[in-house]
């Protein structure tokens, strides 16, 4: 109870703050379609997954981001991928879409930084799942799958992104909202 | 202090507290270390020939060579050099982080070195012999990381000898590493055509190397080398060429299909090179046997040369618990040379490091080597989730291990002296197992 409290309190305090930053950060994936306002979204909840083209390590994970945004997008979750290269084409993204057979969720291409900012993301792949509200509920890596840069298990042995979804869709805290993600920095905004 | 010398060093100190830029200092860095691999066409996932290139990247290339994961390379200093050392130095990592930290000033554009040239095609001129994978492979997506083997027919012909294999994989992004085996057998060529689809699955082919055939290996970067000397290593007439190859998912599915470009000496070579190999038979009878949960099992072995050899390169195999290996030479006058010390064991990069210079060791020299395995939980490359007892065998969860000296014999007739000693210590070594199994030692 009181934990539902705190997070209550927190979400205030989030909202307050990114309402004093007078920011709304409004999802407008590569085709110009505008998919609303991350504060006053449909469903349950928004995961959004910061990927980058050339990194091996967000390309490894595709096969998972695929799967997690089928498995739970029946349940009220709503997946992007957001782009954060500052100089990847709408055609670039949709080449990757292709090669990597991502046909679960609408790509954005986050050149402003808005998305990557309310995330406070800083690695590709890196998750970040938001509440209806825009409260960010989990931050972090997707799996375990890397326990550093070069040291990959044979097969993850932690889910963080499944099991924050899971807690979310039953109603309960996120146990652990932030891990740190392993993979590539995103990029400075300007080249 | 002279005024002149005085005015040169306060030069000097203000040049050294000026930040590093791109085109004076990391450029030079980039093109000598990175561009073999980074660049349009080769193994790396991206080019790192510019400016934008590398700041778009900045923060991550100093942490990447901080760790030292960048380049690859996973040999510690030894007491011997390397041929083709990708390691950079504590200075050049540390001008790579001032640049980040200084928020990655290009620079004068004038002063932009040239980038080296890469010769196009293959790298060692037209090879005598292309043979290419009969059939593409498909590699998965995801999963861990894959060993198969493809066996190749080649033309008939007589005994050839073999001085080069150039490699060319088609699935860049996946393929890691190759070994070429030469299987006069003909099992391996029955073995793809019974597995289905391209090649066949496992590391059978080890057992070849063990009583030789081996012609060789490539790994992601590598750049293909002609054996010196008039050196090569035998084709036996009506030889399939094996290739065993590991693969390492992308994401995405691909599709290899390497060619390989082999060359060929004119003659048999005047010497043999041989291996020694420390402990025998990848570890087959050095007990291993390690409990689950121990995070430091040490193998140890050695081997005394009877006859003077020039060592020309130095590799390790283990499997995935392996996070140590080290193979010293103890000459007869006491010194103690490390020939190899990898710190940090990966098992995805089974590379073989050829000394600048041949190295002699005189006859009475004592290879020592020793092997640490980690199957605690702590080691993220275990196979086991909980860590299982593991005992030697073949198969990529179980264990092995040893480290190898290519060699020639000093003087090519004695050669038969140092063939001798290594029957001799396989007999010994099972002794030592039949003996500690009856007296109720390990298994
Ligand atoms: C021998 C070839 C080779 C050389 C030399 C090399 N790299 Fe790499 N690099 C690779 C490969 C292959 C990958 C992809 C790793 C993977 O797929 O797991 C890579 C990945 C990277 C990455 C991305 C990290 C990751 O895994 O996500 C960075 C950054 C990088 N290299 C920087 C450098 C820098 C800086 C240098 C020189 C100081 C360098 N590399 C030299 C082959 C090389």
């Amino acid at each position: 109870m009181k934990r539902v409290a705190l997070r209550i309190a927190l979400g205030l305090a989030f909202a307050a703050l990114t309402a004093m930053a007078g920011e709304v950060v409004r999802l407008t994936d590569i085709d110009g379609v505008d998919h609303g306002r991350l504060d006053s979204a449909p469903g349950r909840a928004t995961a959004v997954f910061f990927i980058l083209s050339d990194c091996p390590i967000s390309n490894q994970l595709a096969p998972e981001i695929n799967r997690i945004c089928t498995d739970y997008s029946g349940r009220g979750v709503r997946c992007y991928l957001a782009y954060v290269d500052p100089e990847v084409s709408a055609d670039g993204i949709r080449r990757h879409q292709r090669d990597f057979s991502y046909d679960c969720c609408t790509p954005l291409h986050d050149a402003s930084r808005a998305l990557t900012e309310a995330a406070g993301a800083t690695i590709t792949p890196e998750a970040a799942i938001f509440s209806p509200t825009g409260e960010l509920l989990y931050r972090g890596r997707i799996n375990d799958l890397y326990a550093g840069l070069g040291k990959k298990r044979r097969e993850p042995t932690e889910h963080d992104v499944r099991r924050a979804l899971d807690e979310i869709l039953a109603g309960k805290a996120v146990s652990r909202p932030r891990t740190q993600a392993i993979g590539c920095y995103v990029p400075p905004k300007e080249l | 202090m002279r005024p002149l010398a005085l005015l040169a060093l306060c030069a000097s100190t203000v040049a050294a507290a000026e930040p590093p830029s791109f085109t004076k200092d990391v450029a030079p860095i980039l093109f000598e270390n990175c561009m073999s691999c980074h660049r349009e066409g080769e193994a790396a996932p991206f080019p790192l020939t510019s400016y934008s290139e590398a700041k778009k990247r900045g923060a991550l290339i100093s942490a990447v060579t901080e760790a030292r994961y960048m380049p690859p390379w996973h040999a510690a200093p030894a007491d011997v050099r390397y041929r083709d050392e990708r390691r950079l130095s504590e200075e050049q990592i540390g001008t790579l982080k001032a640049w980040v930290e200084a928020g990655m000033p290009e620079g004068d554009p004038g002063r932009l070195p040239a980038p080296p040239e890469f010769a196009e095609g293959w790298q060692l001129g037209e090879p005598d012999l292309v043979v290419r994978m009969p059939e593409a492979f498909e590699v998965p997506a995801e999963g861990p990381d894959l060993y198969r083997s493809f066996a190749i027919p080649l033309p008939a012909g007589g005994d050839r000898w073999v001085r080069a294999i150039e490699f060319r994989p088609s699935a860049r992004g996946a393929s890691h590493h190759a070994l070429f085996f030469a299987d006069p057998s003909g099992e391996a060529l029955e073995a793809d055509s019974a597995d289905g689809g391209p090649g066949f699955a496992g590391m059978r082919e080890l057992r070849r190397s063990e009583r030789g055939g081996g012609l060789g290996g490539w790994a992601v970067g590598g750049a293909p080398q002609m054996l010196p000397d008039g050196l090569a290593r035998p084709l036996p007439a009506g030889s399939a060429l094996v290739v065993q190859m590991h693969f390492h998912p992308s994401g995405k599915i691909e599709r290899e299909q390497a060619s390989l470009g082999l060359y060929f000496a004119p003659e048999a070579p005047q010497r043999t090179l041989t291996g020694v190999q420390t402990p025998p038979l990848f570890g087959r009878l050095a007990g291993i046997d390690i409990p689950a949960g121990e995070s430091r099992y040490v193998v140890k072995d050695s081997f005394e040369l009877p006859i003077a050899v020039d060592a020309y390169g130095v590799g390790g195999h283990a499997h995935y618990l392996c996070s140590e290996m080290k193979m010293t030479a103890t000459l007869p006058g006491g010194e103690v040379k490390t020939l190899l010390w990898i710190d940090r064991w990966d098992f995805a990069w089974q590379e073989r490091y050829y000394f600048r210079e041949p190295l002699r060791l005189p006859a009475g020299t004592v290879l020592e080597t020793e092997l640490i395995y980690d199957n605690s939980a702590a080691n993220p490359a275990n196979p086991h989730r909980p860590p299982r007892h593991v005992a030697w065998g073949r198969g990529s969860e179980d264990e092995m291990g040893s480290v190898s000296l290519e060699v020639l014999a000093a003087k090519e007739s004695e050669l038969a002296e140092l063939r001798a000693a290594q029957r001799r210590q396989i007999r010994q070594a099972i002794a030592n197992r039949f003996l500690s199994a009856i007296s109720g030692g390990s298994r």
